[in-house]
C-alpha cells in the first residue's frame, strides 16, 4: 500500500492537470482579496467568505483530477496491470492510491490556506471593520471542514473509477456528486420553509428529497465558515454528527469500490 | 497539391477575418433588446444556488455584489422591487451577511419596501447575536415607517445586552426611553439618520443617508412653523406659502432630492416620495 501511495503522490503532483487546476486555485484566492474590495462594511469578511468558496472548488476539482489520472487514466491506458501484478490485493492499490490523493489534498488545503490567510490580511490594512474575524483555530477548522467534504467527493469518484469503462465518467458524475451534495442542504431547508408557497414544488420534489438525502450525504454540514467569518462556532454535536457521517461514508465507498474492483476484469 | 492548399488555406483564413470584422461591426451598430444596465431579474433562490455550485454562502455574496453595483440615482420603483427580492434571498443565503443588512436598512424602506427590510433585518438580529446594529434598525423601522415608537423601543432594548461598552448602553436606552415618552418626533428621526450617517463608511452610502437627514430636518422646520402658526392664527396652513408670507420662514426649504414637500389633509407638512405628486 505504501508502495502505490508513494507512486501516486509523485505522479499527482507531476501532473499537468494537477498543476492547471493549482493555478486556478491561487486565481481564486485573487478573486477574494479583490472581492474584498466590494463592501463597505465587512471587506475581510466577505474576501474569507468568497476565499472558502474558491478553497472548496478548488479541493474539489482537485481531488477529482487525482483520482481521475491516479486511477481511471491507469484502467485505461493499461498501465494499471503492471500494479496488479504484484502479490497484493486489488483493494490495497486502491487504498494506496486513495491516501496519496488525501496526502495532496492536505497539502494544496494549507496551500491555498495560507494563501487566503495572507489575501484576507492584505485586504484590512485600510480599514477596521467593528467585527474582528477569527483567523486562528476557526480558520483551519474551516479549512479541514472543505478538505473532508472534498475528500467525500474523491471517495465517491473512486467507486465509479472502479467500475466504469469510460475514463471521464469519473470525473463527470463526481462533479455532478458534489454539486448534489452541497446543495441538498439549501434545497431540504428551502422545502422545509414550505418552498415559497409554492406548492407543486413542494409536492413534486419533497419525496424526492426525502430519498436522495439518504443516499447523498449532505455536504453542507461540513462548511463551518460562520465560525472564522463571525465568531459564532457550530455546535458540538452538529460537528461530531457531519464528520461521522462524512468518515462512515467514505469508508462504506472505498469497502464498495474495492469489492467491484476485485470482481472486474480487464481484457 | 500540398502547395496549392497552403495559399488557399491563408486567403480562407484572411476572408473569414474580414467577415468576422464586417458581422461584429454592424452589431455594434445595432441596439440591444435589453440596455437597462440595472437590476433586471432575481432567478429563484434554487438556481442562484446551484448556479453558486450548491453553496449559499457564495450564492450570497454574487447577489450582494449584484445589489452593491446597481447605482440607486439610477433605479426605478421596479428596480426597488427587484433588489428587495435579491435582498431577502441574501438574507436567506446567509442571514448573517452584513453588508446585505445595512444596505437594506439604508435604501429599502426609503423606497417603499419596508417589509423587505424588516425580513432582512430580523434574520440578521436572529443570525448575529454578537450584534446590535441590526436590532437599532429594527427598531427605528418600527419607530420611523411603521408610527409605531413604542414597538421600536421594545426592539432596541432587545439590543442592549448584546453592547459591549458603557455609553453605548445609556445611549440606546435613552433613545429607547425618548421613543416610549413622547413618541414620533421629525427632528429626533433627522438626527438619528445622520448619526448613521456619520456612521457609515465615506462614500455613497454617507451620501446618501446623509441627504434623507438633511429632508427631514426641512421637514421638521416646516412642521415646527406650521404649529407655530397654528398657535398663533388658531387655524391651519392652506399651503406652504402661507408660512412664508406670515414671516415664520424667510423661505421654503430646496428638498436634496428634488421631490418637495406638500400638505396632508389636515395641514401638516409632509415629504413627497416620488415627482408625481409634487404640486
Amino acid at each position: 500500500m505504501g508502495e502505490f501511495a508513494h507512486s501516486g503522490l509523485r505522479a499527482g503532483l507531476r501532473g499537468k492537470s494537477f498543476q492547471a487546476v493549482f493555478v486556478l486555485g491561487v486565481l481564486m484566492i485573487g478573486i477574494a482579496y479583490l472581492s474584498g474590495f466590494f463592501s463597505p462594511r465587512q471587506p475581510q469578511t466577505v474576501a474569507l467568505d468568497v476565499g472558502f468558496s474558491g478553497i472548496r472548488f478548488s479541493l474539489v476539482l482537485l481531488n477529482l483530477f487525482w483520482v481521475q489520472e491516479l486511477v481511471a487514466r491507469e484502467i485505461d491506458r493499461r498501465v494499471i496491470l503492471f500494479s496488479l501484478a504484484y502479490p497484493v490485493s486489488r483493494g490495497t492499490f486502491l487504498a494506496g492510491r486513495f491516501a496519496a490523493v488525501m496526502i495532496l489534498s492536505a497539502l494544496a488545503a494549507v496551500v491555498l490556506g495560507l494563501l487566503l490567510l495572507v489575501a484576507v490580511t492584505m485586504v484590512g490594512a485600510g480599514y477596521s471593520q467593528e467585527f474582528k474575524l477569527a483567523l486562528g483555530f476557526p480558520f483551519w477548522a474551516a479549512v479541514a471542514g472543505f478538505a473532508l467534504d472534498a475528500a467525500v467527493v474523491a471517495a465517491f469518484s473512486l467507486c465509479i473509477a472502479a467500475l466504469s469503462t469510460v475514463s471521464v465518467l469519473p470525473l463527470a458524475l463526481g462533479a455532478a456528486f458534489a454539486l448534489a451534495g452541497k446543495a441538498l442542504g439549501a434545497t431540504m431547508a428551502y422545502l422545509a420553509n414550505g418552498a415559497d408557497g409554492n406548492e407543486e414544488l413542494l409536492a413534486s420534489y419533497d419525496p424526492l428529497i426525502h430519498l436522495v438525502k439518504w443516499l447523498i450525504p449532505d455536504l453542507s454540514r461540513l462548511d463551518w465558515r460562520e465560525w472564522p467569518m463571525y465568531q459564532l462556532p457550530p455546535a458540538s454535536g452538529e460537528v461530531l454528527w457531519a464528520v461521522t457521517m462524512a468518515v462512515a461514508y467514505i469508508v462504506a465507498l472505498l469497502v464498495c469500490a474495492s469489492l467491484l474492483f476485485a470482481k472486474r476484469e480487464f481484457s | 497539391m500540398r502547395r496549392s492548399l497552403t495559399p488557399l488555406l491563408v486567403v480562407f483564413g484572411l476572408l473569414s477575418a474580414v467577415v468576422y470584422g464586417l458581422a461584429a461591426q454592424r452589431l455594434a451598430g445595432l441596439p440591444r433588446a435589453t440596455a437597462k444596465p440595472e437590476l433586471l431579474i432575481a432567478l429563484p433562490r434554487f438556481a442562484q444556488v446551484l448556479l453558486a455550485g450548491g453553496d449559499r454562502y457564495l450564492a450570497a455574496n454574487l447577489a450582494g455584489f449584484r445589489v452593491l453595483v446597481a447605482d440607486t440615482g439610477r433605479m426605478s420603483a421596479e428596480d426597488y422591487t427587484v433588489q428587495a427580492k435579491l435582498q431577502r434571498d441574501i438574507a436567506w443565503f446567509n442571514p448573517a451577511h452584513e453588508d446585505n443588512y445595512y444596505i437594506a436598512a439604508a435604501i429599502l424602506p426609503w423606497n417603499g419596501q419596508v417589509d423587505a427590510a424588516q425580513y432582512v433585518l430580523r434574520k440578521a438580529s436572529d443570525a448575529r447575536t454578537f450584534d446590535w446594529y441590526p436590532l437599532f434598525h429594527y427598531g427605528f423601522l418600527f419607530y420611523h415607517f411603521r408610527n409605531d415608537p413604542a414597538t421600536g423601543a421594545q426592539w432596541l432594548l432587545k439590543g442592549v445586552p448584546r453592547v459591549k461598552n458603557q455609553p453605548d448602553e445609556w445611549a440606546l436606552q435613552n433613545v429607547a426611553a425618548g421613543w416610549i415618552e413622547k413618541g414620533y418626533d421629525t427632528a429626533n428621526a433627522a438626527g438619528m439618520v445622520a448619526a448613521m450617517a456619520e456612521n457609515a463608511p465615506r462614500g455613497a452610502f454617507r451620501n446618501y443617508l446623509q441627504v434623507r437627514a438633511d429632508r427631514l430636518r426641512a421637514l421638521a422646520t416646516l412642521q415646527n412653523a406650521a404649529k407655530r402658526f397654528r398657535d398663533l392664527y388658531g387655524k391651519d396652513v392652506h399651503s406652504l406659502a402661507d408660512l412664508v408670507r406670515s414671516g415664520l420662514l424667510p423661505g421654503i426649504p430646496k428638498d436634496p432630492l428634488g421631490f418637495g414637500f406638500g400638505l396632508d389633509g389636515e395641514g401638516r407638512p409632509i415629504l413627497y416620495s416620488t415627482s408625481e405628486n409634487r404640486e
